[in-house]
């Protein structure tokens, strides 16, 4: 579970650098507020048009939208969900 | 500003009032330590949200969710809305909705969506410009208030 948190964190940070926390967070969810925070804002900057939804399983599902293409992805955080669906628009996943 | 941190302040403390002891005096220690190190670095929308959320939630849902908002987050910008978002749709999970957060590209909109399997599907939704007021706002729908 760890290593693949670690991955697609790393993969982020690899493509878009100035997603790097800035500091060490001490507890996931302050790193949650700060990826989801700053991801949701690059998109916005963006002009892309994104959802992030909890579906009733508990799963969290995120689309990435852009005039001619939709991408979503799910994960079982919000932040992951994003992070997977804006790869994926990119097509780097 | 300074009137809604005094106005936050009084709310806590007659929350903090009806915790066990021990724990009602660390928490009013802590609000003093807000209040004397420049009040509660929180979105004004805060206290008008509070009102909302005391006429349709549960005494200690309400106390868990104050004092996660103030105690886990930190309000720089850009995060504030996100952060303060993440608290309520943390909150309305735990109370067994589920949720959608669109935003409208272009545009300073958000579509939100909120809904229950139990008792019996229901789906709200609405738009707005702060997705966790617009969440909170559907919210109370379902308890009844508006």
């Amino acid at each position: 579970m760890a290593v693949a948190e670690e991955t697609l964190l790393q993969q982020l940070i690899r493509v878009e650098p100035q997603l790097k926390p800035p500091q060490h967070y001490p507890n996931m969810r302050a790193l949650e507020a700060f990826l989801e925070g700053e991801l949701r804002h690059l998109l916005e900057e963006r002009g892309l048009g994104y959802s992030v939804a909890l579906l009733p399983g508990g799963r969290y599902l995120a689309q990435v939208v852009d005039d001619r293409s939709r991408h979503e992805a799910t994960g079982f955080s919000a932040w992951k969900a994003l992070a997977k669906a804006y790869l994926r628009w990119r097509g780097l996943s | 500003m300074v009137a809604v941190n005094e106005e936050l302040y009084t709310i806590l403390s007659l929350m903090v009032e009806d915790m066990p002891e021990e724990e009602g005096q660390a928490a009013l220690s802590r609000l003093a330590v807000m209040r004397s190190t420049g009040g509660f670095p929180l979105d004004p929308y805060l206290a008008e949200a509070l009102e909302g959320m005391a006429r349709s939630m549960k005494q200690k849902d309400l106390d868990a969710l104050v004092f996660q908002l103030l105690e886990s987050r930190s309000w720089e910008r850009p995060l504030p809305l996100v952060g303060l978002e993440l608290a309520v749709r943390e909150h309305l999970g735990r109370s067994g909705f589920f949720y959608q957060v669109e935003r409208f590209p272009d545009t300073p909109l958000y579509r939100v969506a909120l809904g229950r399997t139990k008792p019996k599907l229901r789906l709200e939704e609405g738009v707005s410009q702060a997705p966790w007021a617009g969440l909170l706002a559907l919210s109370r729908r379902f308890y009844g208030w508006r």
